[in-house]
């Protein structure tokens, strides 16, 4: 009974203090003489940036092994680590580090994702209004909002929102999430339900605003990432994939083969 | 004729026998009669009385054992269903190895964190081991093991939630806030680290070894009352239970404390079914006595210290340490300790003088005299709570009185006296207990957590409060801007504090990470500032509206053009003029600018560097390579034409709004060696003294005096650099939130800052923890903090 009532992020604080018991009689003679080591060694490469920081400083912190991260979000750590290194190497990001859980991979993933989706959003929102788009729509194919009780037909800028905020919440719900180190076998079919809506969100940025979709590819390649890491972990079905294969040389007359279709509900 | 006079002559005898006499003797016979019965039935219905009373608390008595028994019932059931679950899922494994003992079996006994597993999995196997054994004896090898994976699941989780702060942090312990520490040989030291800081409060003790000692003895303390309370099996273990280590604990690590107590009763329930509550009242118990041990205020003597006094003379042996406990403690702890209203309406007038020396009278100047008014209202407030408290407190114990003359005449009554009955007792008494502790008069009631909002996918690195409504915006590192409805979520007393909670609308603009958010109550607006250089303003969405609505063209942005690199803090005047508001901003550009969010023409008002408007052509840009940039900024409540600015080369400087001129430069770089590492990550105005407050990136706290910009008072406040402040709106309580993911609230009228209350806030990402800490500036029973783990957590106390 207390089990299920113990909130989660709680339950760890005794334990904690036993910690501080094993490290503190190892600590008690180092501590004394130097206290400023400690200081500086945590200090030399503080992993934050500063008020005042310059932009161009920003983030300025060597990237570290996996394994070195200590913190209850390592691979998130980790991942945006790496994406700020070089985010056009999307190869290197979505493979999983050894040792890792997968699912809690492609969790983090799917998070940034979602995360960076913000940024795309802001750029359409000036040009794709509900005037200009008032359906949502990828060329031929209609999408209607499932984020309602009933699936809605909302404007594009609406679709794009909702679908964000609802990938957010599902994400971020610590019923299907409870935890960053594995994710419970129930909840993997989620992210193919998440994957499927997101990816309609890069659909209509490529039919319809195709200059601010270009763009934005070039600068995060995020469209590259989220297409190989759904296509290697069978996240969409390949008839669902509806932009033509924009990162191989052979890029078959996909356009030609469409069927008119629309779709009417969404799941 | 006849007939009737032989009739005639009997009437004169009947008339004698109703003679007056023997009339009034019939009445008084009757009435006395009556008066008999009216006794009998006084006595019977007494009597009934009795028995109904007895049979009330016999009932109570039998609810309280019921519930009790539910619960256990219902754990019990739970742990069977767990088992049975699982043995239906491994059924067709063979089981490998019938599991060794129960006892501590370190997984991996190398590991350094073997220590916090095996503490706590001692309550996890207890639990564990009454399921199997009670239901299906016959499986019990393969449900251990099964159980025995399960838990292995659980203490892999938990060691890798405890890896949220870094041992090299852990071990750095903070400056000993004088209550953290009860250990005898601590205490002495803290004296002495208290005495020289107040000696050399103008002082920066940069070349002075930082005083270590008490809390590492702190962190030894800790570990060890929890191993002992959890691993306390018996019942009679609360009687020589209070030691001073287990009285050391309590005051700092609060939160620590509650867990250990409930983790010792949920550990011991199974085995003392028979005397259910004893758990209960050990654990309590224990959270008086260390209260009150660790705070002993003139009020002990009313106050919750009986479970104190009570223990002492239970616990002959240990009693001697205790008197030296007291002895010991009364020369720190004095001064936390209010006797009386007017003593503590003195003490805050005298913090007040401390801070500042007298103001410099401005002539023209009304400010002066709202001060003067803040101040009278300020103490008044004071009082009446103060008042409100004793109040409370009187009422509890006349309560608690009452309840226990009513229970000793049913005791006298009652022939039966059973275990019910006692448990009873003891669960009154522990809710006696605990309303004496709370209606401590100098105790504010405990901030709790209560509600948490989870939709940010990354750091949330600035939040704040609607002036008005239980509303709240945050801002985060993922671009976006959450403004969020909080009334039901604080209305609703049964949802559990991780209820999932939308936010009513969510802004986007931003193409970069929002550092700061500000809302403007009279303007119906809110806004952002980003790592992108731009500052947003929008409308704030109705708070009624519904989180997947439709797009609201209404809602958009102005944006504000004009720093050239990052913008890291805004700030908006406490005053609207004319239905505009200033809003001030600081960029990594090393400027400050004042926008007026109301013109229709040109939103820039001033914009000016270090130097001041006018200061810095001449100076800066021939000579110095290196433009020191603001890193935090505020205006000055106490008076409107000045605001600070706090530096990255740790300067904070004073200037006036209107000209844009330096009025003055504090004394607030001693500790500053030329690096970002001791630089001033944020920097406050007090609402109604002339004080500022900053956080240090080196731990530091300092509180400078507005008027003569010297350091009134140091101090190194968490373990690892401070993020955020902010004071709540009667000015007494400052709360300061640190990488090292603690959350801390200082009394600001102690002359030592002690600290009131320490919560862990949120986990670690990267070197981050808590991020922001916001009081609600209308309603005094909300804080909110957000922190790097995504979350913003609502806190309210009651």
């Amino acid at each position: 009974m207390m089990l299920m009532e113990a909130p989660e992020q709680d339950s760890f604080k005794p334990a904690r203090a036993g910690a501080t018991l094993s490290d503190s009689s190892k600590a008690s003679s180092l501590r004394i003489d130097e206290p400023a080591t400690i200081n500086s060694s945590t200090m030399t490469h503080p992993l934050r940036n500063l008020p005042g920081t310059k932009e161009e400083r920003l983030y300025q912190w060597p990237q570290r092994p996996l394994d070195s991260i200590e913190s209850a979000f390592a691979l998130r750590e980790y991942l945006q680590a790496l994406i700020r290194q070089d985010p056009h190497n999307v190869d290197l990001l979505i493979t999983l580090p050894p040792g890792q859980d997968e699912h809690s991979w492609l969790y983090e993933h799917l998070c940034q994702i979602c995360l960076e989706l913000n940024y795309l959003i802001v750029h359409l929102e000036p040009e794709c209004t509900p005037e200009v788009c008032p359906e949502m729509r990828a060329e031929e194919w209609k999408y209607y909002c499932a984020t309602h009780p009933t699936p809605r037909e909302c404007c594009a800028i609406d679709y794009l929102t909702h679908t964000l905020d609802g990938a957010s919440a599902l994400l971020n719900n610590v019923k299907f999430f409870p935890s960053r180190i594995s994710v419970p076998e129930s909840s993997v079919k989620n992210f193919q339900s998440i994957a499927r809506r997101l990816y309609r969100i890069f659909a209509h940025a490529y039919f319809h605003h195709r200059d601010i979709f270009d763009a934005f590819e070039a600068e995060t390649s995020l469209y590259e990432r989220f297409l190989k890491l759904s296509r290697t972990r069978q996240l969409i079905t390949e008839k669902l994939i509806i932009i033509p294969n924009l990162f191989q040389e052979d890029d078959a007359d996909h356009i030609g083969a469409r069927q008119i279709m629309t779709r009417s509900r969404d799941d | 004729m006849h007939q009737f006079q032989s009739f005639a002559p009997p009437q004169p005898p009947t008339v004698a026998e109703y003679a007056f006499p023997a009339v009034l003797q019939f009445l008084q016979s009757e009435w006395r009669r009556f008066e008999r019965d009216r006794n009998e039935w006084d006595i019977e219905k007494a009597e009934m009385k009795a028995r109904i009373a007895f049979l009330e608390g016999e009932k109570r008595g039998v609810d309280n054992a019921k519930v009790d028994l539910m619960k256990r019932v219902k754990m019990l059931e739970y742990a069977l269903r767990q088992e049975r679950s699982k043995y239906l899922e491994g059924k067709d494994t063979n089981a490998v190895s019938a599991p060794s003992q129960a006892g501590v079996t370190p997984l991996n006994a190398s590991h350094k964190a073997q220590h916090r597993i095996s503490t706590y999995s001692n309550p996890s196997q207890n639990m564990s081991q009454v399921s199997p054994t009670s239901a299906t004896p016959g499986l019990d090898p393969t449900g251990r093991a099964k159980s025995r994976e399960f838990l292995r699941i659980c203490l892999q989780e938990i060691s890798y939630l405890t890896a949220s702060v870094p041992q090299s942090i852990a071990m750095a312990m903070p400056p000993a806030p004088t209550r953290l520490v009860r250990n005898e040989s601590d205490r002495r030291a803290a004296a002495a680290a208290v005495g020289a800081r107040n000696r050399k409060s103008d002082i920066f003790p940069s070349n002075q070894p930082p005083v270590v000692p008490p809390p590492l003895n702190r962190a030894n303390s800790v570990p060890a009352t929890s191993f002992q309370s959890i691993s306390s099996a018996k019942p009679k273990a609360h009687n020589s239970h209070v030691d001073p280590s287990v009285v050391g604990v309590a005051g700092g690590v609060m939160m620590d404390k509650t867990e250990d107590a409930t983790l010792q009763q949920f550990a011991d329930a199974p085995q003392h079914a028979l005397a259910p509550t004893k758990p209960r009242s050990i654990s309590v118990d224990e959270a008086a006595a260390t209260k009150s041990g660790q705070k002993p205020t003139p009020h002990s003597g009313l106050s919750g210290t009986k479970a104190n006094t009570a223990n002492i003379d239970k616990d002959k042996s240990s009693s001697e340490d205790e008197d030296q406990l007291d002895t010991d403690e009364d020369p720190i702890t004095v001064v936390h300790a209010p006797i009386s209203a007017e003593h503590w309406q003195a003490r805050l007038q005298k913090a007040g003088q401390q801070l500042s020396k007298p103001p410099k009278v401005k002539k023209g100047h009304a400010k002066g005299d709202i001060k003067g008014d803040d101040d009278v209202q300020l103490s008044k407030d004071a009082q009446d709570r103060l008042n409100k408290m004793v109040e409370d407190w009187d009422k509890s114990k006349q309560d608690g009185s009452g309840h226990k003359s009513t229970r000793k005449k049913k005791l006298e009554d009652s022939w039966v006296f059973d275990e019910l009955e006692n448990l009873s007792i003891s669960e009154n008494e522990v809710a006696e207990k605990t309303k004496g502790v709370d209606s401590q008069p100098d105790e504010p009631a405990r901030w709790r957590p209560k509600v948490t909002l989870r939709r940010h996918m990354d750091t949330v690195r600035s939040i704040a409060f609607h002036p008005e409504n239980k509303s709240l915006l945050s801002g985060s590192e993922d671009g976006t801007m959450k403004y969020w409805n909080l009334e039901s979520a604080l209305r609703d007393t049964k949802r559990p504090m991780n209820g999932e909670i939308d936010p009513v609308h969510t802004y986007r603009g931003h193409t970069k990470a929002i550092t700061a958010v500000a809302i403007s109550g009279d303007q119906n607006k809110c806004f952002s500032s980003s790592m992108d250089s731009t500052i947003r303003s929008y409308k704030l969405a109705p708070m009624n509206k519904e989180t997947y609505s439709r797009f609201d063209p209404t809602l958009a942005a102005s944006i504000f053009v004009g720093h050239t690199d990052a913008v890291w803090d805004i700030r908006l005047f406490p005053l609207s003029i004319s239905s505009s508001q200033l809003l001030g901003s600081i960029s990594a550009d090393g400027t400050l600018k004042i926008w007026d969010t109301e013109s229709k023409g040109s939103l820039l008002k001033s914009s000016w560097g270090y130097r001041g408007l006018g200061g810095e052509v001449s100076a800066d840009l021939t000579t110095a390579a290196y433009i020191p940039t603001p890193t935090g900024m505020d205006f000055c409540p106490t008076d409107l034409k000045k605001m600070v600015v706090s530096y990255s080369n740790s300067v904070i400087k004073l200037f006036d709004i209107e000209t844009g001129k330096e009025i003055l430069k504090f004394k607030s770089n001693e500790s500053y060696d030329g690096t970002s590492a001791t630089q001033i990550n944020k920097v406050i105005c007090h609402p109604t003294l002339p004080l500022a407050v900053s956080a240090h990136e080196d731990r530091y706290i300092r509180f400078f005096d507005l008027n003569s910009g010297a350091c009134s008072f140091s101090m190194l406040s968490h373990l690892d650099a401070v993020s955020s402040l902010d004071i709540d709106a009667a000015g007494l309580v400052l709360c300061s939130g640190g990488h090292d993911s603690s959350v801390r609230l200082w009394d600001i009228a102690s002359p030592t800052r002690s600290c009131l209350q320490e919560f862990t806030g949120h986990r670690r990402k990267g070197d981050e923890g808590v991020c922001a800490v916001k009081y609600h500036p209308s309603r005094p029973e909300l804080l909110a903090t957000g922190g790097a783990d995504s979350i913003i957590k609502v806190y309210t106390r009651s």
